[in-house]
């Protein structure tokens, strides 16, 4: 993977006149992890939601390989995989089918790995509605994991799941990181995520 | 396989799914259609004045009703963000969408309508003529539905404002629709009304999924 860097210009973002993050700036590149820390209603999910081009900051840019995302939209959107809040599954169709409308570069054998590693394979088959909270998050980050894509933004990605799966969450960050490919995620948790390589704290 | 054409499956696959929409739909056209014939009973002439006007409004009614599931469902469970997230142009996708949508919200609505017109003692060549305009019309509706309901995304409670947003919008295809019916059951020719609708529908196409998605990027944020 080639050496990317993602830079952040003093974000400021308001919604309906209230403040909700001022002065934003920082840089990570390829082998970063960084966590977005902060307690619940701290900004997490704007933050996450502006890096991502989702949201339109007030103030200050957002820089993929030095260009502001808003000039190359699509060649950033290349680049990235995202997980909101949300999983973006839908709940009529099977984790098959859903997992196969990639939208990304998805390598399908590092698929199978990956719902075999969440242990997800017996579950193929159900529609996504009659899966579990957390079975249905291991879906939606199944397909974040597998992608071949050098940036991952997951908001909370360790809710909902269980010892084993955070395990293995954090090996594939890990492995993630280690061959170049950078990740932001936000917890609202003090617990030691054990891949970190920086934090931001919001919200103090 | 092209991503476009799988979005459209996809798209079909899941509207077979939430068939009960579709139906609604189809449901409230019928009903508002074939209720004048049931209670004017055989007055040819009258059905004959009140067939195209009838057969509009229904359509109308009908996408009012199956236009809130446009975009929502996939708004809540957040495939629409990541659809707007992807590295394909977003127009393209929505036009997909759009297109999904036409096909099983307005496609029936056509079959159905060779029926009812027959109801309304309608034969022959203006036959054509009605089903060619509930199709024009139809897909023209489509167009505007998806971009009120496209803008009202983030409303909590979106049904007036959607009403508001597609009335005016919808008016000039209900009278030149109304006015193409009419000529040719009476004997004029229905040419220049018809220009009006397949030019309104070609416009509805060429740059409703291009707004429609920009409201989708607005709705989003």
């Amino acid at each position: 993977m080639n050496r990317n860097f993602l830079q952040l210009d003093s974000l400021e973002l308001y919604r309906e006149d209230h403040l909700i993050f001022t002065d934003i700036s920082f840089q990570i590149e390829s082998g970063d992890h960084m966590v977005i820390r902060g307690v619940n209603g701290s900004g997490k999910t704007s933050l996450i939601r502006t890096i991502c081009g989702l949201t339109q900051a007030d103030k200050g840019k957002v820089l993929w390989n030095g260009a502001s995302i808003d000039e190359s939209l699509f060649n950033y959107y290349e680049q990235l995989s995202y997980l909101g809040h949300k999983n973006g599954l839908i709940p009529e169709l099977t984790l098959d089918e859903n997992l196969d409308y990639g939208i990304g570069q998805i390598d399908k054998d590092g698929q199978d790995q990956v719902i075999d590693g969440f242990r997800l394979g017996d579950l193929r088959e159900s529609l996504i509605q009659n899966l579990s909270n957390g079975e249905s998050r291991k879906t939606a980050l199944s397909r974040v994991v597998s992608s071949k894509k050098p940036l991952w933004v997951l908001d909370e990605p360790y809710a909902n799941l269980d010892s084993n799966s955070i395990n293995y969450l954090n090996n594939r960050i890990g492995d993630h990181i280690s061959t170049g490919g950078i990740v932001i995620t936000s917890t609202n948790r003090d617990d030691s995520i054990t891949t970190k390589t920086t934090e931001l704290l919001l919200g103090s | 396989m092209n991503i476009y054409l799988k979005t459209f499956v996809r798209e079909i696959k899941v509207s077979m799914k939430r068939w009960s929409d579709i139906l609604t739909g189809v449901i409230m056209f019928v009903l508002v259609a074939i209720i004048f014939p049931l209670t004017v009973g055989s007055d040819q002439m009258f059905l004959i004045k009140i067939i195209g006007p009838v057969m509009l409004l229904s359509a109308l009614l009908a996408s009012l009703i199956s236009m809130q599931n446009i975009f929502k469902p996939d708004f809540l469970n957040g495939s629409l963000e990541q659809l707007a997230l992807s590295h394909h142009s977003l127009n393209g996708l929505i036009l997909m969408k759009i297109l999904s949508y036409w096909a099983t919200s307005s496609l029936p609505l056509v079959v159905v309508s060779i029926f009812i017109a027959s109801t309304y003692y309608v034969t022959g060549l203006s036959l054509g003529v009605v089903v060619a305009t509930v199709l024009l019309s139809s897909t023209t509706l489509v167009n505007i539905s998806a971009l009120a309901a496209a803008l009202t995304l983030s409303v909590r409670y979106p049904g007036a404002l959607m009403t508001l947003i597609l009335f005016p919008l919808s008016l000039p295809i209900l009278i030149f629709g109304s006015k193409a019916i009419e000529y040719s059951i009476v004997g004029i020719d229905s040419s220049g009304p018809f220009y009006f609708l397949t030019g309104m529908m070609l416009l509805s196409f060429s740059l409703g999924p291009i707004a429609t998605a920009f409201a989708i990027r607005i709705s989003l944020d």
